[in-house]
């Protein structure tokens, strides 16, 4: 099967070329110069959100230009992406840096924790720490306080005793970092019933109506104070100190001075009470991140203005979602275009490669080993690949099309295998017994009878990408998911939705059109027993 | 000495601990149709598969036209050598005009169309009707013509055929046989016809070879094979085949 495996060789020679691509325009964003913005990143919770806004705003206010990439999934997103000069800027916490990035035990002493982190980013990872914002966002491991009262519970070692009975609903990182749910259960023996994951999102009703008994809430939450719940004190100091500052690249810090100073107003500034009623503004209101950072900025004395008080306080309600969708049509419509964009990118090289290589395969003792391990790629979550790949391709486009078309390939891949090596036995043995040469069984015989089945495969595919490319939005990548992960950081429900319905429509509407090219392609002759329903 | 059509000798294969062929010898005139029979597994299709290179025998010499076998090139020989097989193989997604036309394509003629059309002509079915139908759109005795067209298309002088009547009802499988019958008397074809219905292989093959345990255990013309089988099996089967004549007229 010599020109099978030229057709292999021709799909890597593809794939090559693409991620070259990929990396190539990645690395465009990454040298500095002076003209350039400066570029503000964010995690995707409520907090960072609004802290990374305050950040842009201030430089804007100092007249440097800005590119805000919000939303950035995660500490193992945000801080690579940070190091690789893909951001300048973001809003990071002292213990965080302490236990999650340095991996270093805990310490309680926030002066001590605060050298140690800025000693320790500037020596291993060239990352500067600006002076702390002024308050701090430890772990508030909430309850209702109807269960606290009744069982007069007060601390985390009163609420250890009991928690065999209780339910915790913890967000997923809490779950797994060292300064959550582990640390806990070795600190405090700390071992609930079940332990649900919960996004930030949720996490907060689910404890109001009684799902769960217990969650991981952050002290400046907004939400803590609307609703009737108790703090557990941390009586054996067990969460080390989390003050909020932020971290900016050496590089950033050596080349714009400027902009270090503009950021460096900002410390010490916001104190607990301020923070706590910014972000129930932002996530109790659901008043625009926006407009609280600037509000706050002309509170704090930095810009000149008056506050936004003529905005209704609860735009949220007062519109239906009809109406929020149709106000933000050009935006949705410009974010669905971006995310037919990314998918259509990556599906295509995924159908390229996917098709090229299932045929090349198929004919081989290779096919089932590499599919299968095309197979296990499927398996790896969205983050983990995304990080992975951060290296290499950078945040933005780049990670977000290489995890798509990773995504897409498998469904592609197995149905071409199997559709190739699934032809009707007697016909190919006529067809061999007739004279056709292999490439002829293959390209006349095999490959057209395989067509419903590798279109069904790449539906499926397209499908899953179009849901997936959500993804996009945790490596700055743009798409719908930019207001799903925002409007589940901001609690937004309508937000999410803007995000939600037309990805949704998108994935019918792209399955609907491919069985369309389905119909084109398949033989005619296949067609009836396609479309009766009949088994290939 | 004039060069035999398909031509045998002491072929052996084996499919990892099964032996299909023990050592078969066999010789196929030109014009001369030679039946194998036997039961399932008794290395018939095997023997058959071995003349246009689908199998490589173990060991043995296989010659096609005087022309070894293992020397020639694979795609070449099975162009010139006709093949029917059982349920016609039929290529599902081309038209009966298409799927005649084939050979003669890959043999890169240009009168392919003509020649797919006279094949047809020569099977009783109008190219005009039948030429743009669909494989599914045909009766098994039509699909079974067009697959018998498609062998004769490009003119072989050697066709293979493998058990070609078996999924047939008795009426049309009377037919085909006619057919082939018809055909073979105008072509002058060197046949070998693989079937397990003895019956069949008396009624259209000047000789019969009976297959036993990949070993033929007798050749010969079917007044021969009826009057002195050389071996108890042979004569086992005979016997059967007579009982079940008895049994069903």
């Amino acid at each position: 099967m010599s020109r099978g495996r030229a057709v292999a060789w021709g799909g890597a020679v593809v794939v090559a070329v693409l991620i070259a691509t990929a990396w190539t325009s990645a690395r465009q964003a990454a040298p500095g110069d002076a003209g350039r913005p400066v570029v503000v990143g964010s995690k995707p919770f409520g907090e960072s959100y609004l802290l990374a806004e305050l950040f842009a705003q201030i430089l804007e206010a100092r007249g440097l230009p800005v590119r805000r990439t919000f939303g950035l999934g995660g500490t193992e997103i945000i801080f690579p992406a940070l190091r690789q000069g893909a951001i300048d800027v973001f809003p990071e916490y002292t213990g965080s840096g302490l236990l999650v990035i340095l991996k270093a035990p805990p310490v309680s002493d926030p002066a001590a924790v605060f050298d140690i982190v800025s000693r320790e980013f500037a020596r291993q990872y060239d990352v500067r720490w600006l002076a702390p914002l002024g308050f701090e966002n430890t772990y508030a491991m909430s309850i209702r306080t109807e269960m606290a009262e009744r069982l007069g519970l007060r601390t985390l070692s009163d609420f250890a005793a009991v928690s065999g009975e209780m339910r915790a609903g913890f967000t997923a990182d809490f779950i797994g970092l060292p300064d959550g749910l582990p640390g806990l259960r070795a600190a405090y023996g700390l071992a609930p019933k079940t332990v649900s994951a919960l996004a930030p999102a949720v996490k907060y009703q689910a404890l109001v109506d009684g799902r769960v008994d217990i969650i991981d809430a952050y002290s400046t939450d907004g939400f803590l104070e609307r609703y009737p719940l108790t703090v557990l004190v941390d009586d054996r100091r067990f969460f080390p100190p989390y003050d909020a500052a932020a971290v900016v690249r050496g590089a950033l810090a050596r080349e714009r001075p400027a902009a270090v100073a503009a950021l460096s107003e900002l410390s010490g500034r916001l104190g607990v009470t301020r923070m706590r009623a910014l972000n129930a503004r932002v996530e109790v209101n659901g008043e625009p991140v926006a407009l609280v950072a600037r509000d706050a900025l002309i509170d704090l004395g930095l810009v000149a203005g008056s506050t936004g008080a003529a905005t209704p306080a609860s735009a949220r309600q007062e519109t239906s979602l009809a109406r929020y969708l149709w106000d933000r049509r050009m935006a949705i419509a410009a974010m669905s275009a971006r995310h037919l964009w990314l998918a259509g990118v990556s599906l295509a090289g995924a159908i390229l490669v996917g098709v090229s290589g299932g045929v090349a395969l198929s004919r081989t003792r290779w096919a089932e080993p590499v599919t299968r391990g095309v197979g296990v790629l499927q398996t790896v979550p969205g983050i983990a690949l995304l990080a992975f790949m951060l290296p290499v391709l950078g945040i933005g486009t780049a990670p977000a099309v290489a995890a798509l078309f990773l995504y897409s390939l498998y469904p592609i891949v197995r149905n071409t295998v199997t559709g190739v090596r699934g032809a009707d036995r007697g016909v190919i043995d006529a067809a061999e017994a007739l004279g056709m040469t292999p490439w002829q069984v293959l390209a006349w015989v095999r490959v057209p009878l395989a067509i419903p089945v590798i279109m069904a495969g790449i539906r499926t595919a397209a499908v899953v990408n179009v849901g997936t490319a959500t993804l996009a939005a945790f490596v700055g990548g743009g798409g719908l998911g930019d207001p799903i992960v925002a409007g589940l950081a901001l609690a937004d429900s309508r937000m999410v939705l803007s995000g939600a319905i037309p990805a949704a429509a998108l994935a019918v509407l792209v399955d609907v059109s491919l069985a369309g090219v389905q119909r084109a392609l398949t033989p005619a002759a296949l067609r009836e027993r396609l479309e009766s329903g009949a088994a290939w | 000495m004039a060069t035999l059509a398909l031509d045998a000798t002491d072929v052996a294969k084996r499919f990892g601990p099964v032996t299909a062929l023990d050592g078969v010898s066999l010789a196929v005139a030109h014009g001369e149709c030679v039946a194998l029979v036997g039961e399932s597994g008794s290395g018939k299709s095997t023997l058959l598969r071995a003349f246009n290179a689908l199998t490589r025998p173990d060991r043995g010499l296989v010659r096609v036209d005087g022309h070894d076998v293992a020397a020639a090139d694979p795609v070449a020989l099975r162009r010139a050598i006709g093949y029917v097989p059982q349920d016609g193989g039929l290529l599902p997604h081309w038209t009966v005009a298409r799927n005649v036309a084939l050979v003669p394509v890959l043999m890169g003629r240009t009168d392919s169309k003509a020649l797919a059309s006279a094949a047809l002509d020569s099977v009783g079915l109008a190219p005009g009707q039948f030429g743009g139908r669909w494989p599914h759109q045909l009766s098994g005795g039509q699909r079974q013509r067009v697959a018998f067209a498609r062998a004769l298309a490009a003119g072989p002088r050697i066709v293979l055929l493998d058990e070609p009547f078996g999924a047939l009802d008795a009426i049309t499988r009377g037919d085909i046989e006619d057919l082939f019958l018809t055909v073979r008397r105008r072509t002058g074809l060197a046949a070998l016809l693989v079937t397990h219905d003895l019956h069949e292989a008396f009624l259209v093959a000047d000789r019969v070879a009976v297959m036993h345990a990949g070993r033929i255990a007798q050749v010969d013309t079917p007044a021969v094979l009826l009057t002195s089988p050389a071996t108890p099996y042979v004569a086992e089967l005979l016997r059967r085949a007579r009982v079940v004549t008895g049994a069903t007229t």
